[in-house]
């Protein structure tokens, strides 16, 4: 039997879906985690001031990006938020992304919240020293 | 000569032929991956002073533990000869960390996460900076 021009183009369509579709399945999914983590940014940007502050908003950016590749918008974040206590907020980032690179699917992104996380856990220990504390307590 | 359809038929047969092998081909072993981690934590912990020297054994010693069970040999990991800069260790360590998310999964993958919130802070106290992305490759 002999393959016909249409069934090499169906079989050539087929094909291309196939492969399409695992990243388009993991996109709804990464997109959540994305909206998750800016929000938890926003908040930290807004909750801080100075370099740190700075940062959170670079981290930010750097998600509504990848956001934006997946065809999804965040909201804005808020303007200004409660102070927190910066070692219990940074923490709490940590956890969240902990959390995040274990769900995250597609490598571009899970090796940017990867490097984000470094940049939490760097916060963390600054803070600690700006609090006179072990800038290692409780590390893995 | 080649004909229209044979193109065709090609074309289909190359993009099957990507299709699946792609990511099985590319993809080294867990044993593999947790290697270069190792290797890059041994030489921080070779360059680095005292205490972070500790930190980066400890994490050396729970990848060496990982890339046994994962059936690889913890020795192929080189261990570093001589003292060397420890700021460019740490930064590589932190490098080959995040390097390896996207190659693991699962328990090995949350250990790469706990891997670069250790080495992150270690490289934090040995240059007394924070960064906004730390452990991207340049």
């Amino acid at each position: 039997m002999t393959a016909t021009r249409r069934d090499v183009v169906a079989l050539a369509a087929a094909v291309f879906v196939a492969r399409s579709s695992p990243a388009a399945a993991a996109a709804p999914d990464d997109a959540e985690l994305l909206l998750r983590l800016i929000a938890r940014e926003d908040e930290a940007a807004a909750a801080q001031d100075g370099v740190v502050a700075s940062e959170e908003r670079d981290h930010a950016a750097a998600l509504r990006t990848l956001l934006d590749a997946l065809g999804r918008q965040a909201p804005r974040g808020p303007a200004s938020a409660p102070s927190q206590d910066l070692v219990a907020l940074e923490t709490s980032l940590i956890e969240e992304y902990r959390a995040a690179v274990l769900e995250l699917r597609d490598p571009s992104i899970l090796k940017t919240a990867g490097t984000i996380l470094a940049s939490h856990s760097q916060h963390r220990v600054k803070a600690r020293i700006e609090a006179g504390l072990d800038p290692f307590a409780s590390d893995p | 000569m080649v004909s229209r359809r044979a193109l065709l038929a090609g074309g289909a047969v190359a993009l099957l032929a990507g299709c699946g092998d792609e990511d099985e081909a590319a993809a080294p072993r867990p044993a593999d991956v947790l290697l270069r981690s190792l290797a890059a934590e041994r030489r921080l912990a070779a360059a680095a002073p005292r205490k972070v020297a500790r930190r980066a054994r400890e994490r050396a010693q729970r990848l060496a533990a990982a890339v046994s069970e994962q059936g690889g040999r913890p020795h192929d990991a080189p261990a570093a000869a001589a003292r060397g800069d420890a700021v460019p260790a740490a930064r590589a360590a932190l490098v080959a960390h995040v390097d390896s998310l996207p190659q693991l999964s699962g328990d090995l993958r949350a250990l790469a996460g706990e891997l670069i919130v250790g080495a992150a802070a270690d490289l934090a106290v040995l240059t007394g900076e924070a960064e906004s992305f730390p452990g991207t490759p340049s």
